[in-house]
């Protein structure tokens, strides 16, 4: 026999193989170059949009390092691949841990501060490292940039090279790590550490008083938001292939920002709303590109007036107060 | 045997001395009620006591071991729990939610494990969630389990911060006005549960301005006075203790 429970878990299940077959499958039905580019362009920024939701939307800290975080795994990986021809795996894995370590460093002052002088000092780290990236010449080459930032190759076991120089192959790397880096998000918000990072959210003070050891947790999550950030900037600097200090300008941070409180933070899904929102939107207004800007800045305006809590949260809101009822209907 | 000693604890906000040279000792298996006019620093002598305000000066000792400024979650998992004045909850999650959170914190598991192993994480939620409902029930509140802790009465709010309270395994609980604002029937039960843990065991020591739980409770009553220790002893005694009166009358 099969229980329910069982048709819902299979259910979910082939729901969730379509959904990735389908993102999968993207390149092979479309095939033009532009639609591939502004997929891939939305993909980055969506990792770099989730590493915020971590920190902002679950944690509770608004972090404007993330930026930074990303420009630094950009670097790290551009360097690893054009200074000293490492493979981009070396560069990915070093994307990762670089930003990870660097934030369980700064994060250690950072996270002791208020909510709100925590805002301003990951401002001034960004800001940091975007004259770093620019003074720093020996190793970043200044503002005069990296340029022929390698294709990524995957070497298997000597047998195959699977290069990904083509915009399709690209996207489905690039999709690759959206998803491994979802469901890892998924899996970490829902488990016990993502209890406790909702326990800061909610009441910091609370969540000591119960035997919380809130720094610690503070600090796992700015790592790995940071790493993911890495990620997000491992893969912008291979696809572009090119990278000067401009990574570092707040045009990245400000995109990122609206992306995710529009789609909405404390939720995993808010984001990918966003995405998908600020993936379309600019398409659909480059016939009227003059008031591009304004529509921007009404649809920005008034979620924060209106749906503080995002697109994303205003749904689970929702979701929510349905299932209750229900609950109470019985 | 002593369970908690404070030595010459001085606590001050500026100019203000908040908390002045105050010695005192709660004995294990003791009620001990704390009171004294508003603002005469006793919810912030709790304070240093948990480790949530850094003392100026003094000690603070927990079955003789130093824990003067420890960390707020390190001193609640050696043993001291407390409630706060305005009964802080995690108010957009529910009941269970509130209990749970805490509850896992306290479960042996790595993180690793956490992230890969199903059936333990499994098997720990179940044994968590039996635990949520155990003290729910103790508290009354079983009821209300999948009810938001920001739709409660003000009454069941200071009843689920005390069963959170429980929930570090606590020797010792401070609990801040844990009848003020509260209708008489859940200040009966709170008085009820409060004799209840403490035939168990459980050593108390409490903040409250109704004397009549004092009174009812109480095995001995240290009185604060504009930060200083002005009388201490049974409730009786320190009713007619005449500086008592006098820095009533002041108020
Ligand atoms: N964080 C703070 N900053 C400045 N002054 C404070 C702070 N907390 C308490 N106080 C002051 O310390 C004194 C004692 O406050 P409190 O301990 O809350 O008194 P009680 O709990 O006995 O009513 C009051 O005068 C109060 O205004
Ligand atoms: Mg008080």
């Amino acid at each position: 026999m099969v229980s329910s429970l069982q048709v819902k878990r299979i259910g979910g299940l082939m729901l969730y193989c379509i959904i990735v077959a389908g993102i999968l499958i993207v390149p092979f039905l479309i095939q033009s170059p532009y639609i591939l580019h502004i997929l891939i362009l939305a993909g980055i920024y969506l990792i770099l949009a989730q590493s915020l939701n971590l920190m902002l939307g679950y944690v509770g800290f608004l972090s404007l390092a993330q930026t930074a975080f990303f420009g630094i795994g950009a670097y790290t990986s551009a360097i690893l691949a054009v200074t000293y021809r490492q493979p981009f795996w070396i560069g990915l894995i070093l994307a990762i841990i670089l930003p990870s370590l660097i934030a369980a460093v700064v994060g250690i002052p950072f996270l002791r501060l208020s909510r709100h002088s925590f805002v301003i000092s990951t401002l001034g780290f960004l800001l940091i490292c975007w004259l770093v990236a620019r003074n720093w010449v020996e190793v970043t080459r200044g503002p005069l940039g990296i340029p022929g930032i390698p294709s990524p190759t995957l070497n298997l076991f000597d047998l195959v090279e699977v290069s990904f120089s083509s915009r399709a192959s690209y996207y489905i790397l690039m999709m690759t790590s959206v998803l491994i880096i979802t469901l890892f998000l998924i899996k970490l918000v829902n488990s016990r550490i993502g209890r406790a990072f909702i326990a800061i959210r909610e009441d910091e003070a609370l969540a000591q008083s119960v035997g919380i050891n809130t720094l610690k947790y503070k600090l796992i999550a700015f790592s790995i938001s940071a790493g993911i950030a890495g990620v997000a900037g491992s893969l912008f600097a291979h696809y572009i292939t090119f990278l000067d200090p401009t990574i570092f300008e707040f045009y990245n941070l400000e995109h990122v920002l609206v992306i995710t409180l529009v789609g909405g933070s404390g939720t995993i899904g808010g984001p990918i709303l966003g995405s998908v929102i600020f993936t379309i939107l600019p398409e659909v207004l480059r016939v009227a590109k003059e008031y591009r800007l304004i529509v921007y800045g009404i649809i920005l305006l008034s979620t924060v007036l209106l749906m503080p809590e995002g697109v994303g949260g205003r749904f689970k809101t929702y979701m929510h107060k349905r299932r209750l009822k229900g609950v109470y209907a019985k | 045997m002593s369970l908690l000693r404070t030595e010459g604890v001085v606590k001050k906000f500026y100019g203000l001395t908040a908390v002045d040279r105050v010695n005192l000792e709660i004995n294990e298996g003791e009620i001990v009620g704390l009171i004294g006019p508003n603002g005469s620093g006793k919810t912030t002598l709790f304070d240093c006591i948990t480790g949530f305000l850094k003392v100026d000066a003094g000690r603070v000792l927990f079955r003789d071991k130093d824990i003067t400024n420890k960390m707020p979650y390190l001193i609640a998992l050696l043993g001291i729990s407390r409630t706060f004045q305005n009964a802080r909850l995690f108010l957009k999650l529910t009941v269970e939610q509130n209990m749970m959170i805490a509850i896992q914190q306290h479960q042996r598991l790595s993180s690793l494990t956490a992230l890969t192993e199903r059936r333990k994480v499994k098997e720990l939620e179940k044994e968590a969630l039996e635990r949520s409902d155990t003290l729910l029930k103790l508290v009354g509140l079983d009821r209300l389990s999948q009810e938001y802790a920001g739709n409660l009465s003000y009454g069941q709010r200071k009843l689920l911060s005390f069963a959170m309270a429980l929930i570090p395994y606590p020797k010792l609980v401070l609990l801040d006005e844990p009848a003020a604002a509260v209708n008489p029937t859940m200040i009966e039960k709170t008085k009820d549960l409060i004799k209840q843990l403490n035939s168990k065991g459980l050593t108390f020591f409490i903040i409250e301005h109704n004397m009549e739980v004092i009174m009812n409770i109480c095995d001995r009553v240290i009185v604060l006075n504009h930060g200083v220790k002005i009388a201490e002893g049974s409730p009786n005694k320190v009713r007619s203790d005449p500086k008592v009166i006098e820095a009533y009358l002041g108020e």
